[in-house]
């Protein structure tokens, strides 16, 4: 029996030596976990004056990331109010010595103050010299938003609102966007695959839906007289109804079928004779309808004309025509050039295409002239008149704008058959992709996400762009002088 | 805590006492020592009674009631176990010596039994287990580079449960199948890294011919042959060890902070005339930590790693018996904990670190069962579970070292859970701690029951040995993983400084799935013993037959050959023949047969010749030269073979037949299917296939001088190993083969040596050892099938196995001039302050032609130990170095290669040396244009010129480190005696505590060109040792 008492009592041995080693191995074992901390700074102290001894960089354009230098910021952003030009700029972060906000739009007069401490009571701190700052053309947001999930709806709404819900979002498809002749504060748009015809209303800062009861709608056109819209669907039966004509006069609420095709990617009017031009994906095939017939004395849905075929079937693109109706570019869309078809005064038909600019299936992304440039869907373009051509005395005065949404970029295409990039793929030390939601200096900055119609307003000198994947209207002008048009 | 008590508990109960009132005697008595110094806690017990005893005390007196006609044995640590027969005597006073061991005594364990090492004429290397059991980590593979002469190896990871060492008896001498040796447990093949260190009585390394022909095709690679602790008669005795070890690294990687990074990033760009990726605003908001969203600078590392972490072991082992039975039982458990940090929210609910914990438990268990039959059953087991994090432990490292600091925060300050993309371009703390985790769990139990019968009554010196038994074992994964949702910040805000989100990945709920795999063993060992002297000649033979089969039992898949068992069956022999111990022969053989070959290829025999002369021995030297108590010169010749297949290939005589997809031909008429797919031969027959034989060599010398203080072995042995399986990938087209065949067609000459020394001193109550041993090992591959190269240099014939190849650089491009006037280097465009080549076969031109052997193999081909250990009264000490050699390898990979991956990859402090090339047009000074310098001109992207194999990325994986430092107190015997202990020792160890090396970036023994791995640790040990 003795060694189980042996046994046992060493067992409460054991017992007083784990006391020991548990007491000498704790000590071991509370290691602390922290995690990084991120720099600290004093708070704000309001008997001490906040001074701004100096700001980087010294110069730049809206949206611009400023450093500033001083004392006493504090560590609270919301506490801290910077004002440049006397326009209030967002601040991010304040540390105590410096502080990071984004330079205001319109802040041209460039002085810098910073106040600390609430809208009652601030102390003031003034930088010594003044920012100087850029006006310039910049890429902005006129509409939409995308929420972080992307679920936001198609809605009917204004342009911008703090409140989320009661503003317009959507605009996820491709779209096609078409100032109205009569009133140029009204743009309408549509959207592929969506049934709806859209108004941007300038006048109330609003987008709203006029009619939904479309099949893939591709364009928007006006007749001669400016009193009836033509939008053009996209629909696979040869009795499909393919261009149909709204009245300004029902304020666009009535229907009248024009014509029936098969998969028309969209239509124009000749602004000089009237008469329209649309086409089929089919085979390619370029249809001429005498508009002018239709209206005096009346035309069949089916009596269009065929002058010419484009290339081979599967061809998706669009004709626009040229203000002074003497030639139109054919973009191809789905293989990646544009083509040229000049305008036949006499037979008042176009002749035969040839290529403007880029390859056939050569899509990619290359500045250049003619065949030597590559552009990649080139969706919807628009030309606007250059003054520059106007003094010299160029026989066509014209820019072709036009959105090449693969590229994610709004190129510009030059009478003598130049393209370069005029906005879009900014920001390059972002990341090395193309695309994203930037805003600001057109190439410095700016990025769309494949951007499809485009719009330009000839009074406000400013472009309006569908930005597909953005879900968002976005804008292309010089900066605003005053605060009078939100966008 | 409890489980320990409890552990403790369920042991002790396991044993019963019994005692037996009988004619009872109190005997009394002194125990003193040879200079009559009472000896205090001497162990007295009454043999064949188990359990009952006594210790001496204070004053070396005993007092125990014994019965009449008892035995009772003295015996304590150093001295001379003696009995003493109580017949009337009250008094018993007993005068122990001291023991003495002595290397004529010593006895060496090989296949066919233990053998005097006197007489030995094989080359085998006892492990010192002293130092096995001072390594920290569980696996005792760790313990054994230079630790034993002949062992070569490299740890692989430093990740609990993964931190074994990979090790070739050596070094390697074939490039076809594998290059392991054959371990041995108690004679069963089992795995190395599962046996609890304290269950171990022997490790032996049997290393040349003589002692592993009997293994036939199995040996070829080296054995080691563990046998465990079998229970010694008594009382009992229990062992009781509790060690708490700290684990650090021995080298972290660090790597720049944001700032830093960002300026090489935009340095990286501008030099490649790319626009640099942070304008100077942006720096300077990421340095003033403005904007911790989307200029974030965040130390991963610190984040992930801890600073150490925690390994509990404890042990519990107790032996005792009497002259018909005898125990030992045994129980481990030890829990190394990982160096992961976790998620506090989460660490109620699971751990995501790779913690690693293990319990072992033997029992060994002799019986008489006659007078000369003893029948021994061996059971043990061993429970291992090991997590990790959702994602796994690669991702962990990789993410580590691929996201940059300032790629996101950890969260947004929205709380949102940043990503760059999917899978495992995570952010690291997600893929640390928010993905779950994974849970391996293995369980093993190995049986062997084995009876022993002595045939002395039919004729003296023969005895009879015969084991059979099974092995179980299955491996479990189960992974329980979830994912965060993720967002991406795109880095620039909006106009109303809000942030842009994109949706990376959706969240998914915690989800299960489970894999298992298993396998069983079964085996039969027979064998004969027959040892007899008549007068100074000294015979022994023996006769093994041995059968072995293990088959996977889990997972079988539908390929029928994974249910087939790996069946090996042979049988060994060998003859022994001495005089006097002077002149000794010694013959083995292997008749072994695997059943992966062809029939009538199965079968091998596989001879081994040695002999040996003892001239210490010779009456001449004897007389004359009394300091030489041990001379002995052995050679032996033999060969053995090595049947482990590249991939693990099973039948390569058997031939697979295949449909040929889309190829085949309808015969029947309209209207009806008989449509039948052409068949091929998808795997030709290679019906000659057979094992790899090594011819082996062995030249070696045994010394002990002055009364064994000093010691040393050394071996010179060289190897040729032929018909190394391998497939013939350069047969001529117009065979005709589709697929390819294979055979034994390659060969690999390798020689060195290895030795030990051991030195002994006593210098007044300090008793010193010193010892150390070295292995060198080089190879040459003599045949290979590999096409005929134009230039020599080129072909793997000639050079080691695994022998590095790259270009040799010349240094950096000083400027254009330079280009022009050098040789076109033909991977890439490359600039002034890219790395220039040496032209070697000198035709104008740089490309793959010029690549030559550089350096020598990542493995190391030289390793060493050096130790020394003190003891003084109760305090003992000791330290023991390790080091490698001859080992060279490439590094490369994201972090290695700046930018290489563009963002992705941080930058590892040092990687770039002293100085790196910086183009003055960015530094303004044209003295950073250095040719010399220590890292090229940065470059963005891939950059195929400067990233490839050579000499400037080739690392020399030398080091020494301080592999242990021990020091232990003994608590006096009084103390303990008091408290009825036999002694208790407590102890302090550190483990890998420095470490010299060349290479910095990261520990040098870990087996990664990358880095990206868990590192090796370093530890600190504080334990006790106590026996009752």
């Amino acid at each position: 029996m003795r060694t189980k008492q042996v046994a046992s009592r060493a067992l409460c041995r054991f017992g007083r030596l784990w006391v020991f080693m548990i007491l000498t191995f704790g000590i071991w074992a509370c290691k602390n976990d922290t995690t990084a901390i991120i720099g600290e700074s004093k708070p704000f102290d309001p008997t001490k004056p906040v001074i701004v001894s100096d700001f980087s960089p010294k110069s730049g354009g809206m949206g611009q990331r400023l450093i500033i230098y001083g004392q006493n910021f504090g560590n609270d952003p919301k506490n801290v109010a910077v004002y440049i030009g006397g326009k209030k700029a967002v601040v991010i972060n304040a540390l105590g010595e410096s502080l990071y906000c984004l330079v205001p739009k319109q802040a041209f007069k460039g002085d810098i103050e910073v106040r600390v401490g609430g809208e009652d009571k601030p102390v003031i701190g003034k930088a010594e010299n003044n920012f100087e700052y850029q006006r310039k053309l910049v890429v902005s947001t006129l509409a939409g938003y995308r929420n972080a999930r992307g679920d936001e709806p198609w809605k009917d709404g204004k342009f911008n609102d703090p409140d989320q819900t009661k503003m317009a979002s959507g605009f996820w498809l491709s779209s096609f966007m078409k100032f109205d002749p009569i009133n140029p504060k009204h743009l309408w748009v549509t959207f592929d695959n969506n049934n709806g015809l859209y108004l941007i209303n300038f006048e109330d800062s609003t987008i709203t839906t006029r009619r939904s009861d479309f099949d893939r709608p591709r364009s928007i056109d006006f007749t001669l007289d400016k009193n009836y819209m033509i939008v053009a669907q996209d629909r696979g039966g040869e009795n499909d109804d393919s261009n149909l004509l709204f009245s300004r006069a029902r304020n666009f609420l009535d229907k009248e079928v024009l014509t029936k095709s098969r998969q028309c990617n969209g239509a124009s009017v000749h602004p000089v004779n009237g008469e329209m031009y649309f086409n089929s994906y089919a085979k390619g095939e370029f249809y001429r309808f005498d508009l002018n017939q239709y209206f005096n004395g009346g035309l069949g849905q089916k009596e269009y004309t065929n002058p010419f075929l484009i290339q081979d079937p599967e061809w998706e693109y669009r004709i626009l025509i040229h203000p002074t109706g003497n030639y139109a570019y054919i973009m191809i869309v789905n293989r990646g050039y544009i083509m040229r078809a000049d305008y036949n005064w006499e037979k008042k038909t176009f002749n035969q295409p040839y290529l403007v600019c880029g390859k056939v299936r050569g899509g990619g992304y290359k500045d250049g002239v003619g065949s030597s440039a590559q552009i990649d869907q080139p969706y919807q373009g628009v030309f606007v008149k250059n003054q520059d051509y106007v003094d010299a005395n160029k026989p066509d005065l014209y820019d072709f704008y036009f959105t090449d949404l693969n590229n994610h970029a709004i190129r510009k295409l030059t009478p003598e058959g130049a393209v370069t990039t005029f906005a879009g793929r900014g920001s390059a030390s972002l990341n090395s992709n193309p695309y994203g939601y930037v805003n600001g200096d057109l190439r410095e900055e700016a990025r769309f996400d494949r951007p499809s119609g485009i719009a330009y307003s000839e009074e406000e000198h400013a472009f309006y762009i569908g930005d597909r994947e953005n879900r968002r209207i976005r804008k292309i002008a010089l900066e605003e002088m005053d605060e009078s048009n939100q966008n | 805590m409890i489980n320990k008590i409890l552990l403790t508990c369920l042991l002790l109960l396991c044993v019963s006492f019994g005692v037996s009132a009988q004619d009872m005697l109190e005997v009394t008595g002194a125990v003193v020592d040879a200079k009559s110094t009472p000896i205090i806690g001497v162990s007295i017990s009454i043999k064949d009674s188990p359990g009952l005893g006594t210790t001496t005390d204070n004053k070396g007196n005993f007092k125990i009631k014994v019965a009449r006609y008892k035995t009772l044995v003295f015996s304590s640590v150093g001295y001379v176990k003696q009995e003493v027969l109580v017949k009337d005597n009250r008094s018993v006073n007993v005068t122990l010596k001291e023991s003495e061991s002595s290397v004529l005594e010593e006895v060496v364990v090989t296949g066919t039994g233990t053998q005097r090492k006197l007489t030995s004429t094989a080359a085998t290397s006892s492990v010192d287990l002293s130092t096995m059991t001072k390594n920290p980590t569980s696996s005792i593979s760790n313990a054994l580079i230079g630790n034993a002469p002949g062992v070569l190896g490299m740890m692989q990871s430093g990740q609990p449960g993964k931190n074994i060492t990979e090790f070739w008896i050596r070094g390697i001498s074939t490039f076809g199948g594998g290059a392991s040796a054959l371990v041995l447990v108690d004679n069963i093949e089992r795995d190395i890294n599962d046996i609890n260190i304290e269950d171990i009585e022997t490790i032996n390394i049997l290393k040349d011919a003589a002692v592993t022909a009997i293994y036939g095709s199995k040996g070829a690679n080296g054995v080691v042959l563990i046998t465990t602790k079998r229970g010694k008669d008594g009382k009992i005795s229990i062992n009781f060890k509790d060690e708490h070890i700290y684990n650090t690294r021995t080298i972290t990687p660090e790597f720049e902070d944001g700032v830093t990074y960002a300026n090489l990033l935009n340095e990286a760009r501008i030099t490649r005339n790319f626009e640099p990726i942070y304008q100077p605003e942006e720096l300077e908001i990421l340095r003033l930590g403005l904007d911790p969203d989307l200029y974030p600078n965040v130390n991963w590392k610190d984040l992930l790693l801890k600073d150490g972490a925690m390994t509990y072991r404890a042990n519990l082992n107790m032996t005792g018996g009497g002259a018909t039975a005898r125990y030992f039982l045994s129980g481990s458990y030890i829990n190394e904990g990982g160096m992961y940090k976790t998620d506090e929210t989460l660490r109620n609910d699971y751990n995501t670190n790779a913690n690693y914990k293990r319990y072992n438990y033997r029992l060994n268990t002799d019986i008489n069962v006659t007078k000369s039959t003893v029948l021994k059953i061996g059971v043990s087991g061993s429970l291992n579970k090991r997590n990790s994090p959702g994602l796994g432990d690669d991702d962990f490292w990789g993410v580590l070292f691929g996201y940059s600091p300032i790629r996101t925060p950890v969260l947004y300050s929205n709380g949102y859970v940043p990503a760059i993309g999917t899978g495992n371009q995570t952010n690291p703390w997600v893929v640390a701690t928010q993905t779950g985790y994974n849970e391996n769990w293995q369980n093993k139990i190995q049986t062997n029951i084995s009876i022993e019968q002595n045939f002395d009554f039919i004729t003296k010196g023969l005895r009879f040995r015969g084991i059979i038994g099974y092995d179980t074992n299955n491996d479990n994964n189960i992974y329980r993983r979830k994912w965060p949702e993720q967002w991406r910040a795109e880095r620039a805000r909006d106009e109303n400084g809000n942030l842009i989100f994109t949706h990376i990945s959706d969240p998914q709920e915690l989800y299960q799935a489970s894999s298992s795999g298993g396998d069983r063993r079964e085996f039969y060992d027979m064998m004969f013993n027959y040892d007899r002297s008549i007068g100074n000649h000294n015979i022994g033979a023996v006769a093994r037959f041995t059968r072995d089969a293990l088959v996977r039992t889990v997972d079988l898949g539908d390929d029928i050959k994974n249910g087939i068992a790996k069946r090996n069956q042979g049988l060994a022999g060998r003859l022994t023949y001495n005089w006097k111990s002077r002149y000794i022969a010694d013959f083995n053989f292997g008749y072994n047969g695997s059943e992966n070959f062809a029939p009538g290829r199965q079968y091998g025999f596989f001879p081994a010749v040695s002999a040996a002369w003892n001239i210490g021995e010779e009456p001449f030297v004897k007389e004359n030269i009394s300091w030489m108590n041990m001379l002995k010169i052995r050679y032996s010749w033999g060969r053995v073979g090595n049947d482990q297949l590249a991939n693990d290939v099973r039948f390569p005589y058997l031939s697979t037949i295949g449909e040929i997809a889309n190829n085949g031909y309808q015969w029947a008429d309209y209207g009806f299917d008989r449509y039948f797919t052409a068949l091929r031969y998808t795997q030709v027959a290679s019906p000659n296939v057979t094992w790899e034989m090594a011819t082996k060599k062995n030249l070696g010398f045994d010394v002990a001088l002055f009364k064994d203080k000093i010691i040393a072995n050394l071996d010179f042995f060289n190897e040729a190993r032929t018909g190394i399986y391998m497939a013939r990938n350069y047969l001529p087209i117009m065979v005709g083969l589709g697929s390819v065949p294979s055979a034994n067609v390659g060969a690999v000459k390798s020689s060195g040596f290895d030795g030990r020394l051991e030195y002994k001193q006593k210098l007044g109550e300090v008793n010193l050892t010193a010892r150390s041993n070295i292995t060198y090992s080089k190879n040459e591959i003599t045949e290979i099938d590999e096409e005929n190269n134009v230039y020599g240099y080129q072909n793997q014939k000639g050079y080691r196995v695994d022998q590095a190849k790259g270009l040799i650089a010349l240094g950096l491009f000083k400027d254009y001039d330079d280009i022009r006037n050098s040789p076109e280097q033909t991977f890439g465009t490359y600039q002034p302050g890219d790395i220039k080549y040496k032209d070697i076969n000198g035709d104008g031109v740089i490309d793959d032609g010029d690549r030559v052997a550089i350096g020598a193999t990542r493995r190391p081909n030289l390793i060493y130990g050096v130790g020394l250990s003190a003891s003084w009264k109760s305090l003992d000490f000791s330290v023991h170095f390790q080091g490698a050699g001859k080992s060279t390898f490439f590094t490369y990979g994201k972090t290695v290669y700046a930018f290489s991956e563009g963002e992705w990859g941080q930058i590892m402090k040092g990687v770039m040396g002293d100085n790196r090339w910086i183009s003055a047009d960015i530094s303004g000074d044209p003295s950073t244009e250095d040719p010399n310098a220590s890292y090229p001109r940065l470059s963005y992207g891939a950059n195929p010129n400067n990233f490839r194999e050579s000499t400037f990325w080739l690392k020399n994986g030398q080091y020494i480190r301080l592999k242990t430092l021990d020091i232990g107190y003994t608590l006096p015997k009084a103390l303990t005696n008091r408290i009825k202990t036999n002694s208790i020792r407590i102890f302090l160890t550190g483990s890998n505590l420095l470490t010299w090396s060349k290479f910095k970036l990261w520990d040098p023994e870990l087996a990664t060109p990358r880095g990206e791995d868990y590192p090796l640790p370093k530890s600190l040990t504080l334990g006790i040792n106590v026996n009752l």
